[in-house]
């Protein structure tokens, strides 16, 4: 297990160890459980909003994700650190909530090549804040959405997007290729990516 | 650098540390969650149970069936077996196929030891195993006379058909005795007949019957005494009744309890609905009656069919005095926030004090087994669906989330349901003799389950209804 020690600072001035809290929250200690949801939930609920697009749909998805926490904590193995695990845990149970709500998510879809963005302006960094973000993402479909976050915000591969989604690589960097152009013209359209350092 | 990584780059620098903050609601929400007792499905015993009943019954019959057959055994070795063969009179016939085996097979002992007898021997013999291939209508003439001079007779009155020697099997054979044969009735003989036990009984020792000096009959039977254990001995049994429809009617004395199993929209209900809905439910009393239908399709096997009608009342007195004076926030969506305590001044007061009474109509489909124990005591298992149906309401009870007291009817939200039943049944007839064989009484233990949703305005309380039953029953089979 990762022997990081993230020392976390509560208004109970309470100090756990990423130890201490797993711990604590495998022996159904409720302060340890606090302490968990104080410091991870609030990165959790936006990993929730990321995926699902809306406040009502991010609670209840959070909701899920933090109780498959505490009941499955023990189980942590310590492969990675408990935020990763913790994102990971909220990332399926968004994916499992997206299914339901769309029964046919992430139907293969192969048609396009993959396409890489071509672009000649070269010089000018793109910046952009979190709701604006979400605002272009919104714009593009389900499918597309998961693709991005996963691959892009959450650092997963295609083959990791694959076999998470259960489809072939191929689709994963088809999906996204489609969803990188669908951004870039909008970001065109709107003359966002203007905001640039001069 | 493209426009591609620079879209990426953006989107997670966006994201990068990106919180939501929460609110209280959603932790006071896990918190109760957490604190919630397990969902844990209770363990289910009762098909344990029943298979071990099962289990149990299968053992028991074998045990009871083996010491039965052991006693006839017993009772059938103490028997003089001269004494039996000839002047008891519950002796039966022997079957057709015993009879035409044995012939055949002394035919063949009449065929090896008499090698060196003439032909005419081996074409008898032929003509012999041929006549006792044929039916009893392929009579020679040799018989047809016999059959004209031959009154009925009686074994008991001991009468003889003498014998005649003119067998064409020649002296010396060794020939074995065949046992009287009686086609239908005891005081029959029919025209096969030829020798009878009793006869010989005086002349030879038993033990010595089966090596007779052949003594071959008009027609031309050489048979073996029966075995002792030959079915020929065993006592006729009566022709079993078959008694495969019961109708029947039952009452008794049962409990009833209702435990709540889940609330759907928890987080919009009011949090004393629980506490509340289990004091309504508090002291419950019921009464049932049955009438019941059985049929046994695999007779055979003891399996059927078993269904009927129940009606079911189940009571409950309702004493609530509630003060609402913890007021939900809501959310737009329903859901609630928080709760303010209001002032008692300023709070509602539901009060209800009455009977609340729901009525069912039950219709249970069950497979049974039955079986029974030394014949008289029948034990059957059963285990089924229970379909019920509310048939009436009466009473109010109270409807915390919209502060108001409503009839109990118009909370049940699914006037159908389906639910499950079981149970084990002992009858026994009232007396073996007609008329009274017919009628069965006996007792029963039976479980039942159903579900029962409240509606509570804003979510479903669901809730099984659990009942045990002591039933007194009195069936009539035919």
């Amino acid at each position: 297990m990762s022997q990081k020690k993230y020392k976390l600072r509560l208004n109970t001035k309470t100090t756990l160890t990423e130890l201490e809290i797993i711990k604590g929250c495998s022996n159904g200690d409720a302060k340890a459980q606090r302490v968990l949801y104080d410091d991870y939930g609030p990165v959790l609920m936006g990993l929730c909003l990321r995926y699902t697009g809306n406040r009502e749909d991010a609670e209840e998805v959070f909701h899920d994700a933090i109780m498959k926490v505490y009941r499955n904590i023990e189980t942590f193995k310590g492969g990675s650190s408990l935020k990763t695990w913790i994102s990971r845990v909220g990332i399926n149970t968004a994916l499992d909530f997206l299914r339901k709500k769309k029964k046919a998510l992430m139907v293969e879809y192969i048609s396009d090549s993959v396409l890489d963005i071509s672009d000649t302006d070269t010089e000018k960094e793109l910046s952009l804040e979190a709701e604006m973000a979400m605002k272009l993402l919104a714009k593009l479909s389900i499918n597309q959405q998961i693709i991005i976050n996963m691959y892009v915000v959450d650092d997963m591969s295609h083959r990791e997007i694959a076999q998470t989604l259960n489809i072939s690589e191929e689709a994963s960097r088809s999906q996204y290729s489609r969803a990188k152009r669908l951004l870039a013209n909008l970001l065109e359209q709107k003359g966002i990516r203007n905001e640039v350092r001069e | 650098m493209k426009l591609g990584n620079n879209i990426n780059k953006g989107i997670k620098e966006a994201f990068s540390g990106h919180t939501v903050p929460l609110r209280d609601a959603q932790w006071e929400r896990i918190q109760k969650e957490l604190n919630a007792p397990s969902k844990k499905k209770p363990f289910i015993f009762w098909p344990f149970i029943l298979i071990g009943v099962l289990v149990s019954a299968g053992i028991l019959i074998q045990y009871v069936n083996r010491d039965a057959k052991i006693a006839v055994d017993e009772q059938l070795a103490q028997v003089d077996v001269s004494k039996l063969e000839i002047t008891e009179p519950q002796i039966q016939n022997r079957s057709e196929e015993e009879n035409t085996d044995s012939t055949l097979k002394e035919n063949e002992v009449q065929k090896t030891e008499s090698n060196e007898s003439s032909n005419t021997v081996a074409n008898d013999a032929k003509q012999s195993r041929s006549n006792h291939k044929s039916p009893i209508n392929k009579k020679s003439k040799k018989e047809n006379q016999i059959e004209k001079y031959s009154e009925p007779h009686s074994i008991i009155n001991s009468e003889v058909i003498e014998a005649k020697s003119e067998t064409t099997l020649g002296q010396g054979s060794i020939g074995i005795v065949q046992m009287v044969k009686q086609e239908e009735s005891l005081t029959q003989i029919g025209p096969e007949q030829v020798y009878e036990a009793a006869n010989l009984k005086y002349k030879w020792p038993l033990s010595e019957l089966s090596t007779l000096p052949l003594m071959v009959s008009e027609v031309e039977k050489v048979k073996a005494p029966l075995p002792i254990d030959s079915s020929f001995y065993k006592v006729k049994e009566k022709p079993r009744r078959k008694n495969l429809f019961a109708l029947g009617f039952a009452t008794g004395v049962s409990t009833v309890s209702t435990k709540i199993e889940g609330i759907s929209n928890e987080q919009k209900l009011h949090k004393d609905t629980r506490n509340l809905f289990e004091q309504s439910t508090q002291n419950q009393q019921t009464q049932f009656l049955n009438l019941t239908f059985d049929y046994l399709f695999f007779a055979r096997f003891g399996i059927g069919l078993s269904t009927g009608l129940q009606y079911r009342s189940i009571s409950s007195a309702v004493d609530i005095s509630y003060r609402l004076n913890q007021i939900p926030l809501r959310m737009p969506n329903g859901d609630i926030l928080t709760y303010y305590t209001a002032p008692d001044s300023m709070s509602p007061l539901i009060k209800v004090n009455n009977k609340t009474a729901l009525r069912y109509i039950n219709i249970p489909i069950k497979l049974t087994y039955t079986f029974n124990i030394k014949r008289i005591h029948e034990i059957q298992l059963s285990g089924g669906t229970n379909f019920a149906i509310l048939a009436g309401s009466k009473g109010n009870t109270f409807s915390l989330n919209d502060a108001s007291t409503q009839p109990v009817g118009n909370m049940i939200s699914n006037l159908f349901n389906a639910g499950y039943t079981g149970g084990i049944q002992y009858s026994r007839p009232i007396m073996r003799k007609a008329p009274l064989d017919h009628w069965y009484l006996g007792c029963a233990f039976q479980y039942q389950k159903n579900r029962q949703d409240y509606n509570m305005d804003y979510g479903i309380l669901r809730s099984n209804v659990l009942a045990y039953n002591i039933a007194f029953n009195l069936r009539y089979k035919f």
